[in-house]
C-alpha cells in the first residue's frame, strides 16, 4: 500500500457543506493529493487554507492539473455542467446528491462520463453507515423473510442558503432528503420503485419558496411498500442536525435501524458557565463519509465501477421527482420503467 | 345521587380493564358476557355479579359500558340508549358510519350521554404533548409521526376478522387517527397501505397511512401486529413551526430489571392508569360535570378516517374526506 502512487483528487465547489467535510478527510490521507477550486474564490481559499491544501484559481486550472478524480459539491442544478467539465478532462466523478435536478441532466451526466471513459459515483454515504450495513446484511441473509414494508425517515434542520432556492436546489425538503433512504431501499430490496404517493407542506417555514416537509409512500416492483419522511422538521434547538432511520418489516421479524444513534449526549454551560448553553449529541460511530470516499478512491485504483453509481443516483432522483408529480396530482403516480 | 352502578358488557381483555377501573373509582360494577368462561373469570377476579346478557344488566345499572367486539357495538349500545341508559362505548364507536350516525342521533333523541373510549388521549405522555401543542410550545403542527406496534392477537380472536374488527387499521391505527385529529385537526385526505398478510384469516398485519389535515399538516401512521417476540411499543413525533415533540415508550425506561420480565410487576408507574382516568372523566360528565376531552362525534370522525384508510388500501388511491370544515 505504501508504494502506491498518490491519487490526485480535486473538489469542485464548496457550495454544499459536505465539501468541506470531504476536504477535511482527504487532506489527512497519505495516499491522496488534494486540490480544490470554487466559483466563490473567497470561500474556496478559506476552506483550502483551513486544511492546508492548494486552491486553484479556476475549475479549468484545477482540471488542467489532471486530477484522477473530482468531487462535485456545487449547488444541485450545477452538478451537470461541472461533471461534464470534469469528464471531458478525464477525471472520474463523485457527485454530491441528488445527482441532478432533472432526469435529463442526470442522464446527460451519465452519458458524458461514459463517453469520456470515466466513472460516475453518487454520494450516498448511508451505503457506508455501519448500522445500516448491519441491517441490510441481516435482511439480505433472509433473516426477515420477505420484506413487506419499510418506514424510513431522513429529517433534518432547515439548511437555508441555496437549498431553499427552487432553481439551484431543484425543490425543497423532498429534493434534499428523499434520495438517501430511497437509495438504501433500492440497495436493500434489489428492486426499483414503480409508484410514488407524496404529500408536502410549507408550514414549518412559511416564508420559504419551497416545501419544507414531506412524506412519501413508494411501491417497489417486488411489492414492498416503503414510506419516507424527508422533512426539515428538526428545530435549531435539536441536539444534532437530523438523522436517518429505517424500520424493516418482514415475515419473520422487524429491524429498526438508526444510522445516527451512536452518539453521546453532551450538555455545556459554556466557559465559566456564562452562557452559550449547548445541548449536543456527539457522534462516536464510524464516519460514513470516510467509507464513501475510500470506495471512490478504490474504484479509481482498481479501474472498476464505484458503488453507488451514477445510475443509482438517477434512480433515486426519479423517486424524488415522482413525489412532486404526485403532490400535483393528489394521487399516486407511476414511475415509468424503461 | 349520581351514578351508582355500571354494567360492563363484554368481559374480554378491555372489559376486564374497565371493570378494574370502575372498581378503583368506587363504582359498583356488574358484568355481562355470553361466554360462561368469561363470566366465571370476571367473577373470580373481581368478585362482581355477572349476567349472560344485556337484558339483565339493563334492569340494575345506570350506565352501560360496551366492551364487546366492534361489530356488535351498535346493537348493544343502541339497546342501552333505548332503555334510557348513558353509554360508554369502547373504540371504534361502531363498525360502520351509518351505525355511528344512528347511535349518535338515538342518544341525542333519548337525552342520554354517549362517550367513546379513545383512550390514547388519556395516556399521560399523549395528554402532555397535546397540552404542549395547545400552549404554543412548538407552533403550528406541520408533520407528525405515530407508531403503534405489537405482536399478533391469538389465533382464536375476533380481531383477525376484518368484517368484525376493521382489521389492523380499524382496531389499532384508529387510536392514532383519533389523536392526530385531536392535535392537528380535521383530516381531508387519506392514503393507506396494508401488508404482511398472516394469521388465521391471512389478513394484513401491518399498515401505513398518510393523513392530510385541513391545515395542510401531514401525519404518518404505522400500525402493526408484526412485532412478534418483542414488547408492544408506541411512539410519536410532532414537528411544528417553532419546535418538536418526540416520545417513544421504549426510549427511556423508568424501571430496568434483571430478569427483564420483572419490570412487568411494576405496572404502568402511574398513580392512575389511563383507562381509569378515562372512565373518571366520563363518569364526571355523566354526573353533570364538564364534557370529556373526547366526544362521540370525535369517535365517529376517527371511524370515518379509518374507513377511508381501509378503502384507500383496497383501491390504491388517495381518498378525499368530506368534512364540515371543508364544506364551510
Amino acid at each position: 500500500m505504501s508504494t502506491q502512487r498518490k491519487l490526485k483528487i480535486g473538489i469542485m465547489s464548496f457550495a454544499h457543506l459536505h465539501g468541506a467535510g470531504y476536504a477535511g478527510l482527504l487532506a489527512n490521507w497519505p495516499d491522496v493529493e488534494l486540490r480544490v477550486a470554487d466559483d466563490d474564490p473567497e470561500r474556496g481559499k478559506r476552506i483550502a487554507d483551513r486544511f492546508g491544501v492548494t486552491c486553484a484559481p479556476s475549475y479549468a486550472e484545477l482540471l488542467a492539473w489532471k486530477p484522477d478524480g473530482v468531487i462535485v459539491c456545487s449547488e444541485n442544478s450545477r452538478h451537470r455542467e461541472l461533471t461534464e467539465q470534469a469528464a471531458a478532462a478525464g477525471a472520474h466523478v463523485l457527485s454530491e446528491k441528488p445527482l441532478a435536478t432533472s432526469l435529463a441532466d442526470g442522464r446527460a451526466m451519465i452519458e458524458a462520463c461514459e463517453a469520456a471513459g470515466v466513472r460516475l459515483m453518487t454520494a450516498f454515504p448511508m451505503r457506508f453507515s455501519q448500522p445500516v450495513i448491519a441491517a441490510v446484511r441481516i435482511a439480505q441473509e433472509g433473516k426477515l423473510g420477505t420484506i413487506h414494508g419499510i418506514a424510513a425517515t431522513n429529517p433534518g434542520t432547515m439548511p437555508g442558503s441555496w437549498f431553499v432556492d427552487p432553481e439551484l436546489a431543484g425543490g425543497g425538503a423532498v429534493m434534499d432528503h428523499t434520495v438517501h433512504v430511497a437509495d438504501v431501499m433500492r440497495w436493500l430490496l434489489g428492486s426499483e420503485a414503480v409508484e410514488v404517493y407524496a404529500q408536502t407542506n410549507r408550514i414549518l417555514y412559511p416564508d420559504l419558496p419551497v416545501e419544507t416537509a414531506g412524506t412519501l409512500a413508494v411501491t417497489f416492483a417486488n411489492g414492498t411498500v416503503a414510506t419516507i419522511d424527508c422533512s426539515w422538521s428538526r428545530p435549531n434547538s435539536y441536539p444534532t442536525w437530523g438523522g436517518v432511520t429505517l424500520e424493516l418489516v418482514g415475515d419473520e421479524g422487524v429491524i429498526s435501524v438508526d444510522a445516527f444513534a451512536q452518539v453521546l449526549a453532551s450538555y455545556s454551560d459554556g466557559p465559566g458557565r456564562t452562557g452559550g448553553q449547548d445541548v449536543r449529541w456527539l457522534p462516536w460511530g464510524d464516519d460514513p463519509n470516510a467509507g464513501m470516499l475510500r470506495e471512490f478512491l478504490s474504484a479509481i485504483r482498481e479501474d472498476r465501477a464505484p458503488v453507488p453509481s451514477g445510475w443509482d443516483g438517477y434512480r433515486a432522483t426519479e423517486i424524488a421527482l415522482a413525489a412532486y408529480r404526485s403532490v400535483e396530482a393528489g394521487q399516486p403516480v407511476p414511475i415509468s420503467t424503461e | 345521587m349520581g351514578v351508582q352502578t355500571v354494567g360492563v358488557v363484554g368481559l374480554g381483555s378491555i372489559g376486564r380493564i374497565h371493570v378494574a377501573g370502575w372498581q378503583r373509582l368506587g363504582v359498583t360494577v356488574e358484568g355481562a358476557d355470553g361466554l360462561p368462561e368469561a363470566r366465571e373469570r370476571a367473577r373470580d377476579a373481581f368478585g362482581i355479579e355477572v349476567h349472560d346478557g344485556l337484558e339483565a344488566l339493563l334492569r340494575t345499572v345506570d350506565v352501560i359500558d360496551v366492551c364487546t367486539p366492534t361489530d356488535t357495538h351498535a346493537e348493544v349500545a343502541l339497546a342501552a340508549v333505548r332503555a334510557g341508559k348513558h353509554v360508554i362505548c369502547e373504540k371504534p364507536i361502531t363498525r360502520t358510519l351509518p351505525e355511528a350516525d344512528a347511535l349518535i342521533s338515538a342518544a341525542n333523541e333519548r337525552g342520554v350521554q354517549l362517550h367513546v373510549a379513545q383512550v390514547v388521549r388519556f395516556f399521560p405522555q399523549y395528554a402532555a404533548a397535546a397540552r404542549a401543542i395547545a400552549s404554543g410550545r412548538i407552533g403550528k403542527p406541520a408533520v407528525l409521526r405515530f407508531t403503534r406496534e405489537g405482536g399478533i392477537p391469538g389465533a382464536d380472536r375476533w380481531y383477525h376478522d376484518d368484517n368484525r374488527s376493521g382489521g389492523i387499521i380499524g382496531d389499532v391505527m384508529i387510536h392514532d387517527i383519533d389523536y392526530a385529529r385531536w392535535v392537528a385537526g380535521e383530516v381531508v385526505r387519506v392514503y393507506a397501505r396494508t401488508l404482511r398478510n398472516a394469521g388465521p384469516q391471512n389478513g394484513a398485519t401491518h399498515a401505513y397511512a398518510i393523513l392530510t389535515h385541513a391545515s395542510g399538516a401531514i401525519s404518518h401512521l404505522t400500525a402493526s401486529w408484526a412485532r412478534v417476540g418483542a414488547p408492544f411499543r408506541t411512539s410519536f413525533e410532532i414537528a411544528g413551526s417553532e419546535g418538536l415533540l418526540e416520545h417513544a415508550t421504549d426510549s427511556r425506561p423508568a424501571l430496568r430489571t434483571a430478569p427483564a420480565e420483572l419490570a412487568r410487576l411494576g405496572g404502568m408507574l402511574l398513580e392512575e392508569d389511563p383507562w381509569t382516568a378515562e372512565l373518571r372523566e366520563f363518569l364526571a360528565a355523566i354526573n353533570g360535570g364538564p364534557p370529556p376531552r373526547v366526544s362521540a362525534e370525535d369517535g365517529r370522525a376517527a371511524l370515518a378516517v379509518a374507513l377511508a384508510a381501509i378503502e384507500s388500501a383496497k383501491t390504491g388511491r388517495a381518498v378525499e374526506l368530506a368534512t364540515e370544515v371543508a364544506a364551510a
